[in-house]
């Protein structure tokens, strides 16, 4: 027979919490003195499952050079990095290195202004020592990485079609996971992380990590941390390798935007998915433009029946109907606390602010959805 | 925060931080660890709770977090015959059974929302997602569990 899921108590598909939890949990708690220290830096969280963005990577392996960001999301969607970043990025400070169970972590291309931090960091072998690098996956195919991790097999001379443990194993030299984080204080933290490896072709490697903010951080600098954690595989019994992690404390500077509430007129009624346009503004950062676009709901539509719709998101198109890139803040917003308000938010990859933007409110899911009218915007 | 406060929430919370590491790990002796190992981090860090009205979104991250690291520190696969079986079953193994169905990533928001009540705002920020990608979770989780119930 079948059952109503309104009806359903999701708590019946748990057993009670049996006593030896409980009392393990509780004898914790209890445990702990007033006196404890507290961590001098505040906690930050780590996004263990972060969002893999190999599939979109397609850098060639330039001799012997750090792989940075533009090399990052060269072949990611077409994204750039506007010039104003890349010369930020390639200015920054430096903030050191640390070394964590055989591995020298060094940032070496690092980003912050309030909607984004970003952080490239070198991860190596000490001078001389032997070994594999890998990212956080040492079961992942080294192919999989796109023309990075083929150029990076082809210079092992191993397949491609190999697991980074394989590969340690037919070269019989060590095999080293490793990952750099971003983590930032809660009160910053504004959506899911993105963060990947790349090769170099002198055996390290360049991980990478974004984090989208909130828009709350101020003044000079924004300090965070990098979480660092390494493991040496154990080759014979690749189930058990424990690993090492630390943390990092970093500081960039953070960028202030170059041109804030620049305003697209809205000339004309331009509603689709039920969501009529009511304005739209732009703020330039040296990492792009970020546009804010506010609808309201018409009719008596709920924000589940909005939802049931599909991905609908502002798209963004120059004069010539082509689509802009995206930002590197790639993850966009749709704030629908205040339905039936819609506020959104999103970055295109742009040097400066267009004086006319195309806009279609359309399912982001190519070949989904009802065709969405567009609308011309001018400064 | 102080401990008493601290203890209180610990304890108001128990129940919740267990169903919340059994649909990461579902392995009671993991559960035990990871539980209290988020209690001994959670005092370490309390610094980072600047509002305790924020306890329960903040404690759950941290839980998250290790549950993770102590699946890790597991053997990278483990058979359904070395999860022992529970000695006391679910008041309702039909949906206990749908649910361990899931894939994890929509089973853990699902659980927040409907078993435990949290918000869409707060389970996005528990688990680092957009409230976009929680809600489409949500909705692609119910749609599993239905077609998981029907098929019972």
């Amino acid at each position: 027979m079948k059952r109503k899921m309104d009806e359903l108590n999701l708590r019946d598909a748990f057993r009670p919490m049996p006593e030896g939890c409980r009392d393990a949990l509780m004898d914790a708690a209890r445990s702990v003195r007033e006196e404890d220290k507290m961590k001098r830096t505040a906690f930050r969280t780590v996004l263990i499952i972060a969002l893999i963005l190999a599939a979109t990577m397609a850098a060639a392996v330039a001799s012997s050079r750090i792989f940075g960001w533009t090399d990052f999301f060269g072949g990611s969607y077409g994204t750039k990095v506007p010039r104003a970043a890349q010369e930020i990025m390639q200015h920054t400070e430096k903030q050191g290195s640390k070394t964590l169970g055989g591995i020298i972590f060094t940032p070496h291309e690092l980003y912050a202004d309030k909607n984004i931090v970003m952080a490239a960091v070198e991860a190596r072998l000490p001078e001389g020592e032997k070994g594999l690098v890998c990212g956080d996956d040492p079961f992942g195919i080294i192919g999989a990485n796109q023309d990075n991790g083929k150029a990076v097999a082809e210079k092992l001379g191993v397949d491609p079609m190999i697991t980074w443990v394989e590969a340690a194993k037919q070269l019989n030299v060590p095999l080293y996971s490793a990952e750099a984080l971003l983590e930032v204080p809660f009160e910053y933290y504004g959506s899911e992380m993105m963060s990947d490896p790349m090769f170099n072709e002198d055996g390290s490697l360049t991980y990478f990590s974004v984090q989208p903010l909130n828009g709350k951080a101020s003044g000079e600098r924004f300090d965070c941390q990098l979480y660092l954690r390494v493991a040496r595989i154990n080759l014979e019994n690749v189930d058990e390798s424990p690993s090492e992690s630390d943390y990092m404390d970093i500081s960039i500077p953070l960028a202030a935007p170059i041109e804030k509430n620049v305003t697209y007129k809205v000339k004309e009624d331009y509603v689709s998915y039920g969501m009529k346009l009511d304005s739209v503004y732009g703020e330039l950062t040296p990492a792009g433009l970020y546009l804010y676009a506010d609808f309201t709901a018409q009719g008596d539509m709920t924000v589940e029946q909005y939802y049931e719709k599909g991905q609908v998101m502002p798209m963004w198109f120059d004069e010539n109907g082509q689509p802009y890139p995206f930002g590197m803040n790639e993850s966009y917003i749709m704030d629908t606390e205040e339905w039936p308000t819609l506020h959104t938010m999103g970055m295109i990859s742009v040097d400066s602010i267009p004086d006319t933007l195309v806009m279609a409110l359309e399912d982001d899911n190519p070949g989904s959805g009802e065709p969405a009218p567009r609308i011309t915007l001018t400064k | 925060m102080d401990k008493d406060f601290f203890v209180r929430q610990i304890d108001a919370h128990a129940g919740m931080l267990y169903r919340v590491a059994w649909s990461i790990l579902r392995h009671d002796d993991d559960c035990k660890d990871a539980l209290q190992e988020t209690a001994l981090k959670a005092w370490q860090r309390r610094s980072a709770l600047r509002d305790e009205r924020y306890f329960r979104t903040w404690i759950v991250r941290i839980l998250i977090n290790t549950c993770y690291d102590t699946q890790r520190k597991r053997r990278r696969t483990i058979s359904m015959e070395e999860i022992p079986e529970p000695a006391c079953p679910p008041p309702d193994p039909t949906l206990a059974l749908a649910l361990e169905a899931l894939p994890e990533k929509l089973r853990l928001p699902l659980t927040l929302c409907y078993s435990e009540g949290m918000s869409y705002a707060e389970i996005a920020r528990a688990l680092h997602l957009p409230q976009a990608t929680v809600r489409g979770r949500i909705h692609r989780a119910k749609e599993q569990l239905r077609k998981e119930l029907d098929a019972e």
